[in-house]
């Protein structure tokens, strides 16, 4: 009996997961969107349903429904008028969809972190917790059978909408062949509102229901997602029926069961790692699904391009963008001096970001490789580090490098899926990646060393906070080199083909894959060393640093903050970092980021520092014909007063610094007419 | 003097046969034309010659090597190259560089160390030989545009002009004169006929009839997948059969049944 008992508790939790399982590929299948927001909506449900009971004083039967089948519903009519039917009308590729929801994501846990303090409260329970004895001595509680119910309801609901309603056909004509959909005459639009409604309908319900059993706070849920996440991939993003069978069998009774099977001699290596694994069992399928299917069935992704997100390579450096260089680099070497210890700190976790965002612009700016699982490398960078200057008594230096080049490896080796995969395959891919160094790496307490934080020590001279600042300013002008070799020259070149077009690239005979490995893994490389140098500067190793929903902020700040160009990862690190305490408004930066991911297309430039770049071109240009006019005036003057004429000055010639930094710099002078009439989002 | 050989093409998607059992040779020097309706199954074919797409059955050969069996890239290397009739132009980077990386591509050296110089300095001949080419095709004007800026007629040329850059041996030529005006069509022409004068073979899908006589020796039609003519120009022009196909195809009582099977046929492709 410990084992039906066992297996229906699993069952009922599993019911939830399904419930957000088929909600996510309902809207998948209809929208072509996969919605990485698909949690946070169901923690932001939870919190709207907290502030109607609990803190306006509504009662449950008001509450409850308004919160559920109002709230949650109309956040996902809102998304699809608001957001991304607009995306749609544009013909916006997988990726901007995909950046889109995440900057629902950001935004929305950033109102629940704002709004709701982030703190833990009590949620509110909609079913009496009261406990019913069935037949052989099992038990079940109010609330896991509430859980059967609601997916019992949402299944026949669906099922009866599917096969009796006008509606359901239409949903199913669309889903099926949407060109053909669209010659019937049905109405795209209003089934892509429906298939959003009960999606995050559906999201809501689990969020309120998960919550309801312990503590209402954000994070969890979002983990819970991951779960979710594997259920859509096991179910291809497409079958209803196996993501609900799939959540109640493999993660509702099969992880229940794994959950309380014991090994015996549980305490040795072998021991440990199964520990991790008994949790993770989503992780698991996750993994392995990615790995077994060859494609997901993708919809409306014939031509997947990044391109959108990437400005075009800016090779040649104008005098301005040189300046602004000089001034940025001379402010990063004076700012310890000015600062207090306390700034300091903050400004060494600025470097060690904008080394983590460096890595993120080499792979998506500069090769056009989706990647969510930068915090994986940087964590396994960080790990091995500890670890081998631990056991072997290295120097920090040499360990950090030797860390990096197994957080590189592991690039190399998660890049061979990246070889078949694009968009948003080989984002779930990497983020998979992510958490599988996360649960069985960082969180295996075996790995660990016995506790669940490393201590980490700094560099021997760099101990101090002034010091160790240098320190990373060092590591960080050495990653923006290799970073910019990365996009000069031959291998730049090549790289940015490869992210124009794959097809291109491999008819004028570039080996696709060699240059995807090879990026993969100097883009691991570089979140290597930014992995380390972040728990130097804190001390220790805590699995914490390296959440692998920290990729999905992460990502998102880069792009909106410009992934085509190394500053951009500067600026998306002072965002990240410093923007809530420069400002002074706490959450800040989770707006500037998830604004910027919904509104992205408009952005003049693509992103802000596209915005920068649009401004200052304007500036400059109106600067330049207010100089000529001037010099005009000037001319026609010196020609009525009869003086010796003057050579008129070309404006638009470089100037002799500028040629000479762009002789330096190859060719690329022949480049600079094309540089300047640029602006576009192309 | 190489030439290339499909030998029994076919490549099915789903339940539809797009290339039938073709088999035709490109010979070097010579300029040869696949012409056919729309949907007829030429870039499916194209796209089984460079690997982009792996045949269901038939192989390909190219002097002494079996191309079956080798990558889209390797192929590239041994000297294929191609155009695209929806552009696979690199939007992000100047003219100058779209030339520049496919005469890289294709010459010796470890790009990959790269990631460690201080300086980049471009190999000479990959440079003359980027500016030769951009001379015979009259590029030299768009060479610092970025390539995303510029209209699809010059992103053919572009695209013609990064094979080149690549000292093909055979070219495939997806529609390239559409989007082109008669005078440039005419320029391009002039530039195909000096292509195949060198020594290179031409293989061209072209639905400018009038270029395709008169620039080519040998034209195979394609229609339904399956070759349904081959010959000298003239030979073709005449053939009853090849008429019926582009006529029926217009004419329209056949043509809601085809383009229905097309519109399937081209969603797959």
């Amino acid at each position: 009996m410990f084992y039906a008992q066992l297996i229906l508790t699993g069952l009922a939790r599993g019911a939830l997961l399904s419930l957000a399982g088929m909600g996510l590929v309902l809207t998948y299948r209809a929208t072509g969107v996969f919605n990485f927001a698909h949690g946070a909506i169901g923690v932001f449900v939870a919190y709207v349903l907290y502030a109607f009971s609990t803190q306006w004083g509504l009662p449950l039967v008001i509450a409850g429904p308004l919160a559920l089948l109002v709230v949650g519903p109309g956040i996902g009519v809102l998304l699809e008028r608001a957001v991304f039917r607009p995306l749609a009308r544009q013909g916006a590729t997988t990726t901007e969809k995909l950046v889109a929801t995440l900057g629902v994501f950001v935004l929305l846990l950033g109102v629940v972190i704002t709004v709701w303090s982030g703190s833990t409260r009590v949620p509110v329970k909609l079913v009496p917790a009261k406990h019913l004895s069935l037949p052989g001595s099992l038990d079940m509680g109010y609330d896991d059978l509430a859980n059967l119910i609601v997916l019992g309801i949402a299944c026949a609901g669906l099922w009866a909408l599917f096969r009796f309603t006008h509606l359901g056909t239409e949903i199913r004509a669309v889903v099926d062949r949407p060109e053909l959909a669209q010659l019937a005459s049905v109405n795209a639009n209003r089934v892509a509102a429906i298939a959003w409604a009960l999606g995050t309908g559906f999201a809501g319900i689990t969020g309120v229901l998960l919550l309801s059993r312990g503590a209402l706070e954000p994070i969890i849920l979002n983990l819970v997602m991951i779960e979710v996440f594997s259920l859509a991939v096991v179910a291809r993003l497409t079958s209803l029926p196996i993501a609900v069978g799939a959540g109640l069998l493999i993660l509702g009774a099969g992880q229940s069961l794994l959950g309380n099977v014991v090994i015996a001699n549980g305490n040795g290596f072998i021991g440990n790692s199964f520990d991790a694994l008994k949790p993770n069992l989503s992780v698991v399928v996750l993994f392995v699904a990615l790995l077994v299917y060859k494609r997901l069935d993708v919809v409306g992704e014939a031509a997947e391009r990044v391109q959108r997100l990437a400005a075009p390579i800016r090779t040649s450096r104008t005098v301005r963008s040189a300046i602004i260089g000089a001034i940025t680099a001379a402010a990063l070497v004076v700012l310890p001096l000015v600062l207090d210890n306390n700034d300091v700190e903050r400004a060494q976790s600025f470097l060690a970001f904008s080394v983590i965002f460096v890595s993120i612009v080499a792979v998506t700016g500069f090769s056009g490789q989706i990647t969510l699982g930068q915090a994986g490398y940087a964590g396994l960078g960080a790990w091995m580090a500890a670890r081998m200057g631990n056991a072997w008594d290295l120097p920090v230096i040499v360990a950090m490098i030797l860390g990096a080049i197994v957080a590189m490896a592991a690039g190399i080796l998660t890049g061979y899926p990246a070889l078949r995969r694009r968009g948003l395959f080989l984002a779930l891919t990497t983020l998979a990646f992510a958490l599988l160094i996360f649960r069985f790496v960082l969180q295996n307490k075996e790995f660990a060393g016995g506790s669940d934080a490393l201590l980490i020590a700094r560099p021997e001279w760099f101990t101090g906070p002034v010091a160790f600042y240098y320190f990373e300013l060092g590591w960080l002008a050495l990653m923006f080199l290799l970073a910019r070799n990365l996009r000069s020259g031959r291998l730049g070149r090549a790289l940015g083909a490869m992210r124009d077009s794959e097809d291109g690239a491999r008819s004028i005979g570039i080996d696709l894959r060699a240059y995807k490995l090879f990026i993969f893994g100097a883009s691991a490389f570089i979140a290597g060393i930014g992995g380390a140098l972040f728990v130097q500067r804190a001390g220790v190793l805590e699995a914490e640093q390296f959440f692998p929903l920290s990729n999905l902020f992460w990502f998102a700040a880069v792009v909106v903050a410009g992934v085509s160009s190394i500053p951009g990862a500067l600026l998306a690190a002072f965002i990240w970092v410093m923007l809530d305490i420069v400002s002074g408004v706490d959450g800040l930066s989770q707006l500037v980021i998830g604004a910027g991911a919904l509104t992205l297309g408009r952005l003049p430039g693509g992103s802000l520092i596209g915005v920068i770049r649009t401004l200052s071109d304007r500036l400059e240009a109106s600067a330049r014909t207010t100089f000529r006019a001037a010099r005009q005036q000037q001319i026609e003057a010196r020609e009525k007063a009869d003086l010796p004429e003057l050579e008129p000055v070309d404006v638009y010639a470089p100037s002799e610094f500028a040629s000479k930094v762009m002789t330096a710099n190859g060719r690329s002078s022949t480049r600079t007419a094309g540089e300047r009439q640029r602006g576009g989002t192309r | 003097m190489t030439e290339l050989v499909a030998t029994g093409i076919t490549k099915d998607f789903g339940g539809l046969r797009a290339v039938d059992d073709v088999t035709l040779s490109v010979p070097a020097g010579r300029v040869t034309s696949l012409i056919g309706p729309n949907g007829a199954g030429k870039t499916t074919f194209f796209n089984c010659l460079t690997g982009l797409l792996e045949p269901d059955d038939g192989g390909v050969t190219f002097g002494d090597h079996d191309l079956t069996v080798l990558e889209t890239h390797e192929r590239a290397r041994l000297g294929v190259g191609r155009t695209f009739q929806r552009l696979e132009v690199f939007t992000g980077l100047s003219v100058f560089e779209n030339l520049q990386v496919a005469a890289e591509a294709t010459s010796p050296g470890n790009t990959f160390l790269g990631a460690f110089k201080l300086r980049h300095r471009p190999d000479p001949d990959v440079l003359d030989r980027v500016d030769a080419v951009l001379d015979r095709l009259d590029l030299t004007w768009a060479a610092p545009r970025v390539a995303g800026d510029l209209p699809t007629g010059v992103l053919r040329l572009v695209e013609l002009g990064r094979s080149l850059c690549t000292n093909p041996k055979v070219m495939l030529l997806d529609e390239l004169a559409s989007g082109l005006d008669e005078a440039e069509t005419d320029q391009l022409a002039a530039v195909l006929t000096g292509i195949a004068a060198d020594g290179i073979g031409i293989l061209l899908i072209e639905h400018d009839i009038e270029m395709v006589l008169s620039i080519s020796q040998d034209v195979h039609v394609l229609d339904f997948g399956k070759i349904i003519a081959s010959g000298t120009p003239r030979e073709v022009v005449a053939n009853p059969a090849v008429q019926a196909a582009y006529i029926g195809a217009e004419r329209g009582e056949p043509a809601a049944k085809r383009s229905g099977a097309r519109r399937r046929r081209r969603g797959a492709a």
